[in-house]
């Protein structure tokens, strides 16, 4: 299996940081080798959608 | 030499044995624990027994059915359940260091449900550490190994419930599917194991790993014993804002022998060209077929968008939710965690609220394609899994985000799914098929499931265990 390529490490170390995480080097080394996977999901699911697609949030009328 | 404890019956035919006065449940919960103690010394399918609650319970039963105050099939039945669901005053770990010295208030709805149907809870079953984080060996507790050969993986999260089942140490147990931590144990331990419609069986008190993906289920040795579990742990719960009110059928009632006159489509292309299974596991999907075929289904092909999407879509919700729930303790217990729980839900800090937000759009998208595909069939069929259950040490750290699973895709539509065995590897490994209905539908996923698995010889092989 074709591993993607990483995300830049530095970005891993600050997606990290800003989440309050203390890893180690090595903890770090593991999460930023496997970050393509990650990635690429990000692709697959970044493209323009329709307004239809929106996560509804609503009160159901008492007539429904 | 002492004899070998003898084989559990199945729910069914434990409560007609009871419900006969041919077994009492002391004599059978007797059993079941006798087995506990010859067999799980190898198989760690265990985080807790509770002997002498089981037996009080047990004797309870006795007094009550003796009294003609029977319940149901469940009055007596010993059953354990997955140590995420909180049991008043029973320790609930979640096979985690985070919650070793947990002793829950109340119980988990669904197991006041099982229990006032009479159930007999004997125990506490392995997890993966909070429903994601194993197979793991540096948790207070030992990873769970699968009774059909324990150098080979359980599948999970649900690891315990899969094993205790298949090796005939409970009756029946409890288990939770995010991404298929129902269906993947089932499957590789050759059991049958429901997910059912999202919002038919409530979640309070079980402890969450993604809100929206979530949810609780029977896994017993039969179809027909989990439409009995299931019976007993359904119901609208208001403590759960994903209940739902919505009538409920008489499951086993609604069980059959034949198929005639039922459409099945088969989702040949997650296993042929999505992400290529075992040759033999293919070949067990179409075996089946035939045998429902033979049934009397008509049998035709269905096309779902491309497994990838889903599990890009899956992946993403369920990191970003997992670590809403346990990013303030991370911050503060992080090495407490194992090493797999820890890191896989780290990767949910490269993920943002615009891709959250774009996985649960897509989401929508992929349920009406899937709603539309099923339009013109009665229920789906596919492969539960890629192949036989691999060893225990080969399981990757990171390979849940590596490969695509067959199981996502039904958390992310809600639809319930029923997972049957569906054969046996070479190597004696089984292999596991999913039945996928209509939202609700669950009594139709059921009913095909337990007609195939009637048809089938797989009911015949049970593991050999070793004490």
């Amino acid at each position: 299996m074709n591993e993607p390529e990483p995300m830049d490490r530095a970005e891993v170390e600050a997606c990290l940081k800003r989440a309050g995480l203390s890893l180690s080097p090595a903890e770090v080394d593991g999460i930023h080798q496997v970050s393509g996977h990650i990635r690429a999901a990000l692709r697959r699911i970044g493209t323009a959608r329709e307004m239809g697609t929106e996560p509804a949030m609503m009160f159901r009328s008492p007539e429904s | 030499m002492i004899a070998a404890p003898a084989q559990l019956p199945t729910i069914a035919g434990a409560a007609r044995l009871i419900e006969t006065r041919a077994m009492s449940p002391i004599e059978l919960t007797q059993l079941c624990l006798a087995r506990i103690h010859a067999y799980d010394g190898k198989l760690n399918s265990f985080v807790t027994v509770t002997e002498e609650h089981a037996l009080a319970e047990a004797r309870r039963a006795e007094a009550e059915i003796a009294a003609g105050r029977r319940k149901g099939p469940l009055h007596g039945i010993p059953v354990g359940l997955k140590d995420i669901y909180s049991t008043k005053g029973i320790r609930t770990t979640a096979h985690s260091k985070i919650l070793a010295d947990n002793l829950p208030a109340e119980d988990s709805t669904v197991w006041a449900k099982m229990s006032a149907s009479g159930a007999i809870l004997v125990g506490k079953l392995s997890t993966h550490e909070f429903a994601i984080g194993g197979p793991s060996f540096d948790l207070p507790w030992p990873p769970a190994r699968n009774p059909w050969n324990t150098a080979h993986f359980t599948g999970g999260s649900s690891s315990g419930s899969g094993a205790a089942v298949a090796a005939g140490l409970v009756l029946g147990a409890t288990g939770s599917d995010t991404g298929g931590s129902i269906r993947h144990p089932s499957a590789l331990c050759g059991i049958a194991g429901v997910k059912p419609t999202y919002g038919l069986l409530s979640r309070h008190g079980i402890y969450p790993l993604a809100f929206s993906l979530d949810h609780a289920g029977p896994m017993a040795w039969t179809v027909e014993d989990c439409a009995i579990l299931l019976q007993g742990m359904v119901g609208h719960d208001p403590k759960d804002p994903a209940s739902v009110v919505v009538r409920v059928p008489d499951y086993r009632a609604r069980l059959r022998q034949d198929l005639k006159g039922v459409r099945i489509g088969v989702i040949r292309h997650f296993h042929e060209a999505d992400m290529p299974g075992d040759p033999e596991m293919a070949r067990s999907v179409e075996a089946a077929a035939a045998t429902m075929r033979e049934l009397g289904a008509e049998i035709r092909d269905v096309r779902l968008p491309h497994l990838a999407d889903f599990n890009a879509c899956g992946l993403v919700i369920m990191l970003s939710e997992a670590f809403s729930i346990h990013a303030e303790t991370f911050r503060t217990r992080f090495h407490d965690y194992g090493e797999f729980f820890r890191e896989r839900i780290a990767l949910a800090t490269l993920i943002s609220g615009p891709d959250y937000v774009q996985a649960m759009r897509m989401r929508r998208e992929l349920t009406a394609k899937t709603l539309e595909a099923i339009k013109d069939v009665d229920v789906m069929i596919a492969a539960a899994m890629p192949g036989p259950a691999p060893k225990i040490e080969a399981v990757e750290k990171f390979g849940t985000f590596k490969r695509q699973t067959y199981a996502l895709p039904f958390n992310i539509t809600g639809q319930p799914v029923a997972t049957v065995c569906c054969g046996f590897s070479g190597s004696g490994l089984p292999f596991g098929l999913q039945v996928i209905a209509r939202a609700f539908d669950d009594a139709t996923a059921l009913a095909v499931a337990h007609a195939y698995e009637r048809a089938a010889p797989w009911r015949e092989r049970r593991p050999t265990l070793a004490s």
